[in-house]
């Protein structure tokens, strides 16, 4: 008994451990001090993550508006426990970007702009909750797109989520402003 | 060591089998011979799910159009290994409920329309499981609702999907001729404010 205890509080893990663990080649993140892996992501999901990014980077750098970033990059959204989301595609407004540069450790905080390729063993209800972590950490957008439904949900904040379908055009709103991507285009 | 091996590849059922199990009162579905417990729905899946059963019970029996079977009645979408599935709505045209008659045991084949409510824990993977095996055993339109979202995914293969939003109307098409149904009415919450979350 004394045995299943233990086994129930594994030691919790910070940022800076999970930065200096050796790279053996597996995807993890970091919620609340406690470690969890990602299977590579099928292709579909990599070739709308990959559209996605190529269409908003293309305008966030004709623009100068800020800084993307790709899957592999760690956000901290929290201390103590520690928090560190690896979101699929990324966006952080210049002013913030020129507030504290660009550094070689994870960013600290949330981007501005988050996106999230749905993957087939992801759970329906487990997608909001990783959405609202986003928002809770200050996160002003979160798309997330469901191949399967051709479609995209967009949340500003927990009363404020869109779903929009094939037909519909992504809007940067405030956080991208001007810039817009017809959903179509993601499915193509 | 031994004992392993055997616990991995458990003994298929077929649906005969799975039929004359005793009620357990839990609700079940056979996939590919293997037995997958349910665990019961919560109140606005079933609210929602018997809102859109008898809108649409309604209008078939007024019309004369066939049979709608509730969140009990088992289809038998494969043989060899068995699959039964149990849609929470679901409707058989009169020129294919005639041909089998009221049987006792479950329903041998899909339902031409088949409505499944999805509840939060539902893995997209297995929603496209469940749409993938109506459509091969002859099933013609699956309607998934996410009550959540308050939106409904209209399939008519697995890769013809049209998704509906709250302002959006169901439509039967060809399947169920003439039925309509606004979905703002499958998602009203009568008794006070609706739950968003």
């Amino acid at each position: 008994m004394a045995e299943a205890a233990y086994a129930a509080e594994p030691r919790l893990v910070t940022a800076d451990e999970l930065l200096r663990m050796t790279d053996d080649g597996v995807r993890r993140e970091l919620v609340d001090g406690e470690l969890t892996t990602m299977p590579p992501a099928g292709e579909e999901h990599g070739a709308i993550a990959g559209d996605f990014l190529v269409d908003l980077g293309h305008y966030v750098r004709t623009h100068r508006l800020g800084q993307i970033y790709t899957a592999e990059t760690g956000f901290k959204i929290a201390t103590d426990p520690d928090t560190v989301l690896c979101p699929d595609a990324a966006f952080v407004a210049q002013e913030r970007i020129s507030q504290i540069g660009i550094g070689k450790g994870f960013r600290i905080g949330a981007p501005d702009l988050v996106v999230e390729v749905v993957s087939p063993s992801d759970s329906i209800g487990k997608v909001d909750v990783k959405a609202f972590r986003w928002l809770d950490a200050g996160c002003r957008m979160v798309i997330v797109i469901v191949p399967n439904w051709r479609s995209a949900t967009v949340y500003r904040s927990r009363d404020d989520v869109r779903v929009l379908r094939e037909n519909d055009v992504i809007d940067g709103g405030d956080v991208v402003p001007g810039w817009t991507l017809p959903l179509r285009q993601l499915f193509e | 060591m031994a004992n392993a091996a055997p616990a991995a590849q458990p003994a298929l059922l077929t649906a005969d089998e799975f039929l004359r199990m005793p009620d357990g009162g839990v609700r079940r579905e056979l996939v590919r011979g293997e037995v997958c417990e349910m665990t019961p729905a919560g109140s606005r899946h079933g609210r929602i799910g018997m809102r859109i059963a008898a809108r649409l019970s309604g209008f078939v029996e007024a019309h004369g159009l066939g049979e709608v079977y509730g969140p009990d009645t088992g289809f038998m979408l494969a043989s060899d290994p068995d699959t039964v599935r149990v849609p929470d709505v679901s409707f058989v045209t009169r020129e294919r409920a005639t041909r089998v008659g009221d049987v006792e045991e479950f329903w041998p084949g899909a339902p031409d329309l088949a409505i499944e409510v999805i509840s939060p824990t539902d893995r997209f993977s297995e929603v496209d499981e469940k749409i993938e095996e109506y459509f091969a055993a002859g099933c013609r339109m699956v309607v998934i609702v996410n009550p959540r979202r308050r939106i409904a995914t209209v399939y008519r293969s697995p890769d013809d999907v049209l998704l509906l939003r709250e302002d959006d109307v169901l439509d039967g098409g060809d399947v169920v001729p003439g039925w309509t149904l606004p979905l703002a009415e499958v998602f009203r919450f009568d008794s006070g404010i609706s739950g968003r979350e």
